[in-house]
């Protein structure tokens, strides 16, 4: 059976909005009945581009995080919705239009946030894979067609290759611990979900190149390694929150740096070896 | 009834429009089909390049059917309430008094007595005509073709549109390199390919391709730069803005404080000359006055080192930094992205800015420009296209057959004809100093012709010679006064009895058209026919289609039926046409727009590949490459000191049958000391050799204790100009454009967060943006994107909703039209300029109307 999947790779997006502005574009002011009804002009984000700005001057890493309905395995909304959501054979998650009148309550079982309330037609509403469009004959979504990057990617596959795709693209589930099951999957998830320790490294005023800059947890553990570039900076990444040591080592010189707090990425300023 | 799939295209590129019932369901990227020709593919170390076989559209085409579709859209012909052009014409009112509907009929007579009295009264000299510089897409329609020739039949004079994205281009880099016919910005032919061959390096200065796309190119170039980044090419960003396109390829970002890339690209040149990394041959060969300009680099004329410990001091980037970009760009062929074209860019449209655009080009002299994998060149143009296939550019002319059109269009569209059509303008007023030639009656400036180097150091004036002043103001297309600087002097202009006579021909009700007397109400390019090429503008830019994958050239269909009781402006024209008695001049004898597409097809070389029934069917067509396509990359031949071989058809002496052998410039060399400037003698900011002047609103300006922000407003990424923002469209609900606060979808301003703690500013918080020359409301977003003391905000709002009196300094503009605070002082006295980027403001949250 083949199951229709969302790939994003966040390393890709720079929030240029094409795939909102192309769902706007598909959604408001048209009824594509019974898959879904008219968006509302403003307020409603079916795909939605979150955004996390890393790091301080100068040394920042913006990220770009497309999400839209993760279309869920295991999806709270079918089981709160007594039959106002389903699930097609294609694992396409649908809202009944007709029997989830009125139901407001199902916008909050959505722990991604991907279920839109329309006052006007008393219905929740999200994305739905631009399912009318798949059953006549597209292959793309709307948002996947026109994005420029190609930072988003749409495919069908058979559900015995989806573990096999996992490995080999090295693919995640943004917040897995829900345990929904997405069938949208990420790559470079990181860049949006952890942090990194950055800094600048100088030695004899010049940019220090090369340096191997190495970050350990609280029991000892390396949690991440980098070295400094050209310009002399480093971004050692991938970091969950908590508190750091920091060793930086180049030639013969070392510089240690003991409990640095990560609660956001941070930049260590200019450091001389 | 079945859905149709028609095409048209855009300023953002073309598209698929999907149409049922009379309704626009969907506006979409084309996908290309296995019988359009291939594509082109470019094999560079050990790799084959092909790009995907689709077109690619900005975010405002992706939004557009919410533009088409807009409550701001004007549906019947309008007059303003206390407008009687036979008794009170309270003109101090406009902008406040409100409209009424009136008939077509009604306001082609008002509009008709007004020309025809003018004309009697004054002479047509007293006839105005002013249009933005952007408009909706397509050739038939441009101002350059409907407007230009209404306009050559009526008579009159025209507003002069400053080169506003050129800028220190056209008044600095010109006398450098000369290119005239590409107002200062190099030819780009083929460097894609070089670049994947041979480019280690690219340094991207005030270049930003992911939102400009070189201009009008979507994303086209998005792929290339994916390919260079996985060539591991390094790529460096010299920007006060973290840029989208630093986002995904940054491998460093500098940040100059705001006018001061000139001493940084200054103390580069210093490390170069004094570590020997430069190209000694090249130098020596192929430019002039590379001495002098060394003198100065290493201080042997004023006794200051331009040191990169000097230009950390004015510019905050570390000198060690300096070193280390000046190092590896020494030492790896570099491509020099500056600005968005090989040229354009923020830094262009600056105090200076004229200097930093010859500093760019005398660095890029300096590593060989032109040797392979070294060059001028921003990403965004030089793939492989067949430039032997004409087909014109929007700024060609159209159906005007007028001077202004290229010499090689005209000739084409209208073989038959000797002469011009219709009359040249009588005057010209510059659009920078408009306000100041209604308001005061007299206006002086430097001209903006381009037919050659020297033909700018021309003064201009209002009135000129045995001229009239304007007695009335026809404005096409939509509202610019956003992009202009010290926005408020426009609204003053309005509502000045010296002007009695507004007219405007607009789509939407926002910006200038709220300053009308008459409103006629046009439709958009998706509600009557047109032709166009995807990004194509020769005639300012010869052979741009080469920033596309493709060469897609769309039938422009009509789409829908008008909007209401809107028109095309060809319809327009027409119809005012036969009230002033030129109609079959104007329409040669009944012409519809679809029969001017179709002239316009058969003069280009379409028919040769396709009919016009298989055109007319398919809706586009994509120029396919010659079997034998051989790569000329820009400048190659003059590094290589021979007979110019690329397909550049716009000369020095505008043929294209003369040999070139040399630059534009009079040395026809690279000019590091101008034969120009030395002649001409212009003023102080622009010495003969370019050199770090402090910015005259910079950190060293006494203003800077007063407004210590330096506000920089680059051309947005979600709007062309002024075309898509506003009008209640979807990119309102773009947080990095818009945000909605207590109703009103507020311009976003992007703020260092240690300025904002500074002032208790919060994110989301509404902030009023101030200095003397006004106020504007914006929503904070707190960012590290920008450095303390700089503020980002996007140029050119579609509105101006000022509370308080219009085109008062004290009213506050809640549209958030930031060009409000920028200064109208010109780039330098004889450089007719803006200016925008150089601005100084403060900040405050602002607690609403009291």
């Amino acid at each position: 059976m083949k199951r229709y999947i969302m790939i994003i790779d966040v390393s890709k997006c720079h929030g240029c909005h094409n795939c909102f502005l192309a769902c706007k574009d598909e959604h408001v002011g048209n009824t594509w009945a019974p898959v879904s009804m008219p968006q509302p002009r403003h307020e409603h984000r079916w795909r939605n581009i979150l955004l996390n700005e890393r790091g301080q001057y100068p040394l920042v890493d913006p990220v770009c995080m497309p999400v839209n309905c993760m279309m869920c395995e295991n999806a709270p909304c079918i089981k709160a919705g007594n039959g106002a959501v389903y699930r097609r054979d294609d694992g396409l998650v649908l809202i009944d239009n007709e029997k989830a009148v009125g139901r407001k309550d199902l916008v909050g079982t959505c722990p991604y946030h991907a279920i839109w309330w329309n006052a006007e037609l008393d219905l929740p509403q999200k994305c739905t894979f631009c399912a009318h469009l798949l059953d006549a004959g597209w292959t793309e979504t709307r948002c996947s067609q026109i994005c420029p990057t190609g930072a988003t990617k749409f495919m069908a596959v058979e559900e015995n290759e989806l573990p096999s795709l996992i490995e080999k693209e090295g693919l995640e589930r943004y917040k897995d611990e829900f345990g929904t099951k997405p069938m949208v999957f990420y790559k470079n998830l990181y860049r949006f979900t952890k942090c990194f320790i950055s800094g600048s490294l100088i030695m004899d005023g010049e940019c220090c190149e090369g340096a191997e800059i190495t970050v350990f947890d609280k029991d000892g553990q390396i949690a991440s390694r980098t070295s400094s570039n050209q310009y002399g900076d480093f971004y050692a990444d991938e970091l969950e929150n908590g508190v750091f040591d920091v060793k930086i080592a180049a030639n013969d010189k070392t510089l240690n740096i003991e409990n640095v707090n990560v609660v956001s990425s941070v930049y260590m300023g200019e450091l001389t070896l | 009834m079945a859905i149709q799939r028609m095409t048209n295209s855009t300023t953002g590129g073309p598209v698929f429009v999907d149409v049922e019932d009379g309704k626009i369901l969907r506006i979409m990227p084309m996908d290309l089909s296995d019988d359009d020709a291939e594509s082109w593919e470019i094999h560079a170390r050990g790799n084959v390049y092909k790009p995907p076989r689709k077109t690619t559209i900005t975010p405002f085409t992706a939004g557009v059917k919410s533009s088409i579709y807009s409550d701001k859209r004007i549906l019947t012909p309008l007059k303003r309430v206390d407008f009687d052009p036979h008794g009170e014409r309270n003109c101090e009112k406009r902008g406040e008094s409100g409209y009424v509907p009136i008939s077509w009929d009604e306001a082609y007579d008002i509009v008709t007595e007004e020309i025809e009295r003018i004309k009697k009264e004054y002479g047509e000299g007293a006839i105005f005509y002013g249009n933005s510089s952007h408009q909706l897409w397509g050739n038939i329609g441009y101002r350059f073709s409907c407007f230009n020739r209404f306009r050559a039949m009526v008579g009159g004079s025209i507003l002069e549109n400053n080169p506003d994205s050129w800028e220190g281009w056209f008044w600095g880099g010109m006398h450098t390199w000369g290119y005239s016919w590409r107002r200062g910005l190099p030819e780009q032919y083929d460097l894609l390919e070089d670049a994947l061959k041979n480019t280690e390096m690219i340094v991207f200065w005030s270049s930003d391709p992911e939102t400009t796309s070189g201009i009008y190119s979507a994303f086209e170039s998005t792929i290339r730069r994916q390919w260079l980044k996985e060539l591991g090419v390094e790529m460096v960003f010299i920007d006060p803005y973290y840029t989208p396109t630093a986002q995904l390829y940054s491998d460093k970002w500098l940040a100059p404080r705001p006018g001061t890339d000139n001493c940084l690209a200054i103390a580069i040149a210093y490390v170069w000359i004094t570590e020997g990394l430069y190209d000694k041959e090249y130098v020596k060969d192929r430019t002039v006055g590379f001495e002098e300009f060394a003198d100065y680099v290493l201080g042997k004329e004023d006794g200051v080192p331009k040191t990169p410990e000097w230009a950390e001091k004015e510019s905050t980037i570390p000198a060690r930094v300096i070193r280390a970009l000046a190092r590896r760009w020494g030492t790896h062929k570099t491509m020099l992205a500056a600005g968005g074209l090989g040229g354009w860019g923020g830094a262009c449209r600056a105090a200076n800015g004229n200097e930093w655009a010859r500093l760019m080009i005398v660095l890029a002299a300096m590593q060989g420009m032109g040797k392979p994998g070294s060059n001028m060149w921003s990403t965004t143009a030089g793939a492989p296209a067949n430039a032997d296939f004409v087909f014109p550019g929007y700024a060609e002319g159209g159906m005007a057959n007028q001077v202004q059109g290229d010499y090689r269009w005209n000739k084409r569209m209208f073989p038959d004809k000797k002469g011009y059509d219709g009359k040249a303008p009588s005057q010209t007023i510059q659009r920078l100093w408009l306000p100041e030639a209604i308001l005061d009656g007299k206006a002086d400036w430097y001209s903006n012709n381009s037919s050659n180097p020297q033909a700018q150091f021309k003064p201009m004036h209002y009135p000129a010679e045995g001229q009239p002043r304007i007695r009335m103001y026809y404005r096409f297309g939509g509202s610019f006064m956003g992009t202009m600087t010290e926005t408020n002097r426009y609204a003053k202009m309005y509502r000045s009895s010296n002007l009695p006579f507004v007219v405007n021909q607009s789509i939407w009700m926002e910006g200038e058209a709220r300053y009308a007397d008459i409103i006629l109400p046009a439709c958009t390019n998706f509600e009557r026919w047109d032709i166009s090429e995807f990004g194509a503008c020769s005639g300012y830019i010869p052979d741009d289609f080469n920033k596309n994958n493709h060469r897609v050239i769309s039938l422009q269909k009509k789409c829908i039926e008008p909007l209401g009781m809107s028109k095309s402006d060809y319809q327009i024209f027409a119809e005012l046409s036969e009230r002033l008695g030129f109609y079959d001049e104007y329409t040669e004898g009944g012409k519809t727009e679809l029969d001017w597409v179709k002239q316009m097809f058969e003069a280009s070389d379409l028919p040769k590949y396709i009919t016009w029934e298989k055109f007319f069917e398919k809706g586009y067509f994509i120029v396919p490459l010659p079997k034998d396509y051989k790569p000329t990359p820009a400048l190659r031949w003059y590094a290589e000191v021979r007979e110019c071989d690329t397909p550049d058809w716009v000369r020095p002496t505008n043929d294209d049958k003369t040999p070139v052998t040399g630059l534009q410039t009079p040395s026809g060399k690279i000019e590091f000391a101008s034969e120009d400037y030395k002649k001409f003698d212009c003023d102080e900011e622009r010495p003969v050799i370019p050199k770090y002047i402090p910015s005259w609103e910079g950190h060293h300006s006494e203003r800077f204790k007063t407004y210590p922000i330096a506000m920089i407003t680059p051309h947005p990424r979600f709007s062309m100009h002024t075309m898509m923002d506003c009008k209640d469209s979807f990119i309102n609900d773009i947080a990095e454009h818009r945000v909605l606060v207590d109703g009103r979808y507020y311009l976003t301003a992007r703020i260092n967060p240690e300025d904002a703690l500074e002032r208790g500013v919060k994110e989301g918080d509404l902030i009023r943006l101030f200095n003397e020359r006004g106020n504007v409301i914006c929503c904070a977003h707190l960012t590290y994107r920008v450095p303390k003391g700089v503020l980002h905000a996007y140029e050119s709002c579609s509105d101006y909703e000022p509370v308080g009196t219009p085109g008062e300094l004290e009213c506050v503009d809640l549209a958030g039209c930031v060009n409000i605070l920028t200064s109208k002082r010109p780039m330098t006295p004889t450089s007719s300029g803006q200016a925008s980027n150089s601005t100084l403001i403060d900040f405050e949250k602002w607690e609403g109307l009291k």
